[in-house]
């Protein structure tokens, strides 16, 4: 270990000693770039990633100076990895500028792959504001490529924070429009159902009964068969539970629905937020009496 | 129905604190089956329905201590081991009382709703499966052909890296031609067949008839009256078994659908990729063509 930080540090001098010397302006950075790559490398053998991490920079602005861009944002996704480990701020940093150049090359796909990267460690951070902010960059990205697949994912993020935010209207309309899109695909249109039930249960918790009547409705005309299935059973009957002030009754029909599909942590937490609406509601009505 | 098995599954009882987890407490017959297997809860259960220990966050508890209007049919944990084996230890079939024989139809007709119960639980798990790998194996699909796109961009920038190759060289060289063998296609697309492809496709089906009626709701989710006797309770079960055997029928048709659009999904990615490995096969024999050209002038 010391052995490869003694190493890289060794890299490191020769790498500054060769920017601050007089020489052909090229060449005097390309065996800067070449020293500062292997000292990175040998300061992630020794797992000292903060260090490794800056070398990564250093190389990258070596890059840009040498108009190689697309090595620069390489070694700015180099950095971010280094950094991830230890500090996240940084990595976004790093990732954000490597989606900058990835933009400026036109490489929309690379950019799109990194935007979601940065999410993704938003979201570790339960940052969700900014994690839901970066979901939304990348699945535009996505869909300017036509990555759909990729696109839907990234979007169905976007639903699922903006509901747990409370933006349950957002939520609707992208879920909406996936199974819309996923009709019409032979492999895409399994999972309408599944589409639908969410934004079902974000329409549950809008606590409108017509509302959501209307939307059972809309996607009974969207899907023929949807009204067979024991998702729209599952709304329909929660929307009557709902609309009796029957918390017996709503927790009788989840029940029932979960013991042949246990339901995820999101539609728990969702389905608790109009219980507890429900159960508001009904106290209200004891006390009027 | 309820007669034809012959060795009835074991019921799984709750040993710890550690079974009541479950945030749904899905028991997974409905509340009529509650009502007359309340009597046969073992000792850690009944010290939890007493505690109130509840963990299912949409529970109220309203039912927890819901007892049986009639425990003339409810089942002993003794009771069990007869059932088990068919009454062998007890003289047989013959020998047992008719109340004792209409417990033993209920208890069978109880124990295959459960079966078929969690028949269609794990239809369902593999539904939820293999929904995700049709959505992955589009993804697949797209990939293979972004890549086959970026092959035949490179086809394109290796034109013009050629045509600059042949342009060097001294005044009296020979000039260079590439070697070419076939020209490289790009993605085939392999049509869907289009009457599936439509968007309008179900709402034909839907006005020829030919898709499912919405099913109603169960007719066990409010029964009209308490079954009194065995044989309403074994009716119930029946019902039950017809309404989870229909809903399975149902899932096996769509794992079926499911599974014959997975194989022609592979199979075109199966052709897709034949195309890509011909075009990427030629690519490498231009670009060591080209190589060989850099070498050749860098040696003059």
């Amino acid at each position: 270990m010391g052995d490869h930080l003694a190493r890289a540090e060794d890299f490191e001098n020769k790498a500054e000693k060769k920017l601050s010397s007089w020489g052909l302006f090229g060449s005097k950075f390309e065996d800067a770039a070449d020293l500062f790559d292997k000292s990175a490398n040998s300061y992630k053998l020794a797992k000292s990633w903060d260090k490794a991490g800056s070398t990564y920079i250093k190389l990258a602005s070596c890059h840009l100076k040498l108009e190689s861009k697309h090595e620069a944002a390489q070694a700015y996704v180099d950095a971010a990895r280094c950094y991830k480990k230890t500090n996240i701020n940084e990595s976004v940093s790093c990732l954000d500028n490597a989606v900058n150049i990835f933009c400026e090359i036109g490489r929309l796909s690379m950019a799109a792959r990194y935007l979601k990267e940065i999410a993704e460690l938003y979201e570790s951070e339960q940052n969700i504001s900014q994690a839901v902010a970066y979901y939304e960059k990348s699945a535009d990205f996505f869909e300017n490529e036509e990555v759909n697949t990729s696109a839907n994912q990234c979007k169905q993020k976007v639903a699922q924070f903006s509901a747990q935010l409370e933006q349950y209207q957002r939520s609707i309309e992208i879920y909406e429009d996936i199974a819309r899109q996923s009709l019409s695909n032979t492999l895409l249109k399994y999972g309408v159902k599944g589409h639908l039930l969410n934004a079902g249960i974000c329409e549950l918790c809008k606590g409108d009964v017509i509302a959501i009547t209307n939307a059972l409705e809309r996607y009974q005309d969207l899907d023929p068969t949807f009204s067979g299935t024991r998702e729209y059973r599952l709304l329909a009957d929660i929307a009557a539970a709902i609309d009796e002030e029957d918390v017996g009754k709503f927790t009788e029909v989840i029940k029932e629905f979960d013991s042949l599909t246990p339901l995820d942590s999101w539609k728990t937490t969702l389905l608790l937020r109009v219980k507890d609406k429900l159960k508001a509601k009904e106290i209200e009505e004891d006390d009027l009496t | 129905m309820f007669g034809s098995k012959k060795s009835p599954l074991k019921v799984a009882k709750p040993s710890s604190v550690e079974s009541w987890t479950n945030p749904f407490d899905s028991n997974d017959e409905g509340m009529d089956t509650k009502k007359y297997s309340s009597s046969r809860k073992t000792s850690s259960e009944r010290a939890l329905t007493t505690l109130g220990v509840n963990t299912n966050p949409f529970d109220d508890g309203t039912d927890a201590n819901k007892k049986s209007s009639s425990t003339l049919y409810g089942f002993q944990s003794a009771n069990w081991n007869k059932y088990k084996n068919d009454f062998r230890d007890s003289g047989g079939l013959e020998n047992q009382s008719v109340q004792e024989l209409e417990s033993y139809a209920v208890y069978k007709a109880e124990e295959t709703t459960n079966s078929v119960t969690n028949c269609l639980k794990i239809a369902e798990n593999i539904r939820e499966e293999a929904t995700q790998t049709l959505v992955t194996l589009h993804q697949q699909g797209e990939q293979i052909t972004r890549s086959h796109h970026v092959a035949a961009d490179i086809d394109h920038d290796l034109t013009r890296g050629e045509k600059l190759l042949g342009s060097l060289g001294g005044l009296f060289s020979k000039t260079w031609k590439p070697k070419k063998t076939r020209a490289i296609t790009g993605p085939v697309i392999v049509g869907d067949d289009p009457v599936r492809r439509k968007g309008n496709h179900l709402e034909q089906r839907e006005k020829l008839g030919l898709t499912s009626a919405p099913k109603g709701q169960s007719k066990l989710r409010s029964p009209p009256q308490e079954p009194t006797n065995a044989f309403e309770k074994v009716e119930v079960e029946k019902n039950k078994q017809d309404d989870a055997l229909s809903d399975l029928s149902d899932l096996l048709g769509e794992l079926k659908g499911m599974a014959v659009d997975m194989g022609s999904e592979i199979e075109r990615h199966n052709k897709a990729l034949n195309h890509l490995y011909d075009d990427v096969d030629e690519l490498n024999f231009r670009v060591i063509g080209a190589n060989q050209r850099g070498r050749r002038l860098l040696g003059k």
